[in-house]
């Protein structure tokens, strides 16, 4: 319980001032979504664990959730702070953030949330995504590929290829070690697609990771999330060994709010990475 | 009678007369709080800066709307940012604020947002800034309003903790029912300094043994009841129950109820920029699980249906806040089932649920 008394004696920090960023370099991925690399204006280190996000604004416009995309550990990341976010413009802050140029600047605060766990990442591991899906899990990827402990097998599908992110990276990413399985629903005419077609959970069957030995860690539209984790167990996956990223709305990131709640669970801190162990029985959505 | 003058001291009790609320109110002013209290409007109890003690009203019960408007404001700014000198404004300077008249249900509603507001990693310095000197003036209640269920909470109808100063009516002397005599209690130096020098009577065991015996009527007049053991583990049983269909085809989705819930917390964080486009202020504004909206984000709603949303509700009060706080989120206090114009009622849900009714 909080004693009031207690905690009258400090007045708390504000929680909800943010911190300027000046866009270093923006990539445009797919039509719609850029992943912009970033720095603290005034260059101070900036630490995160892969699957956390900033609440990222446009002041005046509003602030929106947004996991970290690029490697914490890397070079420029450990030296210069850098790091980056990977944004699908679909609304009032994304479009916002969409008409900005390298230069310019926003809003961040955070690091919020939990991380995927770090020492299973360590070991045989599954990635399967969806779409937008990949941006937080691509940290775990890029620490993976440094480390080459355990094998990386990462199963990811979209609507189209054109709908695909870090396309350009997969070669990079195969080269280093990992296995590729990638699906789309459609492939438009006169389109050259090599790989397979249908939803991922059709493609279940192709891991080569083993539930005695690996985990799972899954980021996409909760459906696609829901299919995939009922498949994995109908094949022997132990529900500590699948991690999923929830997505909710989200409007304080701290467990203020409200806004994200499920059951007991608030997506925002005590997620949005959750074993399957935890939101197994979470009503309504049945994951 | 032998006379007592209090001396301020945690613990401390006496039996005073009206005037004393006179001489509490006074203090409190002159020390520049503005002082809260339950004044009638129209029929209807809201919690009010009172101007003059007489616009007190201690009719009503614990207020048709709860007094959680002044420690959470249904509008505030967050921070403003003014562009022209790329400078934030947040500042947030400790207000003296007292409450006259709040009922024990009502200050239970307050401990569980104090765990919401300043229990987690990122306390709320603006919640803090309005709780900090806040004073509890309490009256425990020896009347039970039409819908309250306290008693079945545990929240009241009296209060052993967390008061400033814990008034308690007694009956008259001449044995009638009125509002002249109350036994006094102070819970805290900050209420003990408010009372310092009051002028009463010596409390006696007859005093004492009278509050608990209207206490305890009070509890027995709460018409309203719901048994709370295992009440969490039976409501997520009976997560996919007929009643709820049965309630969701009477609800209106008005979130009456959500909206004088004393304990609902949940906001929506925008932006508003001046005209001249030089000042945006980031602001905060209450919202509800009931509303269409809340849950929405691109491409779905994840609680888009009615059932869902009037669920939520009622399961966040009796089930998952036990998960979240280890304890309930509601109070009895009763307030949504007054305010309910299909007449749905949680205690009744939640007796339904548990298959006690
Ligand atoms: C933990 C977490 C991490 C995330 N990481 C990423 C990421 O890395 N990259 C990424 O691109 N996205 C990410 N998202 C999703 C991203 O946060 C949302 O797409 C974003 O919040 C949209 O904000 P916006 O202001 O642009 O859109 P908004 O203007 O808020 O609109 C988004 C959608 O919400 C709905 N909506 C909004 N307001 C209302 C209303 N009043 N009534 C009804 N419906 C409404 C609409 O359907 C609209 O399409 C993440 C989400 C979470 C929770
Ligand atoms: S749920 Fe209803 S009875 Fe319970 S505290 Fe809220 S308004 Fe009062
Ligand atoms: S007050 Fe009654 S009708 Fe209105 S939303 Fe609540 S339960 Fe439904
Ligand atoms: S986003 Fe506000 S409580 Fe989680």
């Amino acid at each position: 319980m909080v004693k009031i008394k207690e905690v009258a004696r400090r007045r708390p920090a504000n929680p909800y001032l943010p911190r300027p960023v000046e866009i270093l370099a923006i990539k445009d991925e797919t039509p719609d979504v850029r992943t912009y690399t970033l720095r603290l204006r005034d260059g101070a280190p900036f630490t995160f664990m892969p699957g956390q996000f900033n609440m990222v604004s446009v002041l005046g416009v509003g602030e929106a959730p947004i996991s970290f995309s690029s490697n914490p550990e890397s070079r420029e990341a450990l030296d210069r702070g850098i790091f980056q976010h990977t944004i699908r413009a679909v609304g009032n802050v994304t479009k916002a953030l969409a008409r900005l140029q390298a230069g310019e600047q926003f809003w961040v605060r955070g690091p919020y949330g939990t991380g995927w766990p770090r020492d299973l990442a360590r070991r045989d591991l599954t990635i399967i995504a969806g779409g937008i899906g990949l941006a937080p899990l691509r940290p775990v990827i890029l620490q993976k590929l440094e480390e080459k402990g355990g094998r990386l097998e990462i199963l990811y599908g979209a609507r189209t290829p054109g709908d695909m992110i870090f396309r350009d990276e997969f070669p990079d990413w195969e080269a280093r070690g990992a296995r590729l399985l990638l699906t789309v629903d459609r492939v438009p005419e006169g389109e050259n697609w090599p790989h397979r077609v249908g939803l991922v959970t059709n493609w279940l069957q192709e891991m080569e990771v083993r539930p005695e030995q690996g985990s799972v860690f899954i980021c996409g539209p909760e459906i696609m999330m829901k299919y995939v984790v009922r498949g994995l167990t109908e094949r022997n996956w132990r529900p500590q060994r699948i991690f999923v990223s929830l997505e909710r709305r989200m409007e304080c990131g701290i467990k203020i709010c409200g806004r994200c709640q499920i059951d007991s669970e608030y997506v925002c801190q005590d997620g949005p990475v959750f074993s399957h162990a935890v939101v197994k029985d979470l009503l309504g959505t049945d994951l | 009678m032998p006379e007592k003058v209090l001396q301020g001291v945690v613990g401390e009790d006496a039996v005073i007369d009206r005037m004393a609320l006179t001489f509490i109110f006074n203090r409190l002013r002159e020390r520049g709080y503005t002082v809260y209290g339950t004044v009638n409007e129209k029929g209807t109890g809201l919690f009010r800066p009172l101007g003059d003690l007489s616009d007190l009203s201690l009719r009503c019960t614990g207020g048709t709307l709860p007094p959680k408007h002044i420690w959470y404001k249904p509008f505030e700014t967050l921070f403003a940012y003014d562009r022209v000198r790329n400078h934030f404004k947040a500042d947030v300077p400790p207000v003296k604020q007292a409450v006259f008249g709040i009922r024990p249900c009502d200050v239970h509603a307050l401990l569980a947002l104090d765990e919401v507001f300043l229990g987690g990693g990122y306390p709320d310095p603006y919640y803090w800034a309005r709780r900090v000197e806040l004073v509890l003036v309490v009256f425990n209640c020896v009347e039970a309003g039409d819908t309250c269920f306290c008693s079945s909470m545990g929240t009241g109808p009296g209060l052993g903790h967390d008061y400033d100063l814990l008034f308690t009516e007694l009956l008259r002397k001449d044995g009638a029912s009125g509002r002249e005599r109350y036994l006094i209690e102070i819970g805290s130096s900050a209420g003990g300094e408010l009372v310092q020098g009051l002028k009463g009577e010596e409390a006696k065991q007859e005093d004492h043994q009278e509050k608990r015996r209207r206490l305890t009527g009070a509890g027995q007049g709460n018409r309203f009841t719901l048994e709370t053991d295992r009440l969490p583990r039976l409501m997520q049983e009976g997560y996919k129950h007929p009643y709820w269909e049965e309630i969701t085809n009477k609800c209106f989705a008005c979130a009456n109820c959500t909206s004088v819930c004393p304990t609902c917390y949940c906001a929506d964080i925008f932006d508003e920029t001046d005209f001249n486009l030089r000042e945006t202020r980031r602001k905060r504004r209450w919202s509800w699980c009931f509303l269409v909206e809340f849950a929405a984000v691109h491409g779905g709603n994840y609680r888009e249906k009615h059932i869902d949303r009037l669920r939520q509700f009622m399961q966040h009060k009796l089930n998952f806040s036990i998960g979240q706080h280890g304890f309930f989120h509601c109070v009895g206090c009763g307030r949504c089932i007054v305010w309910c114009p299909a007449n749905i009622d949680i205690a009744q849900t939640g007796r339904v649920i548990r298959g006690d009714a």
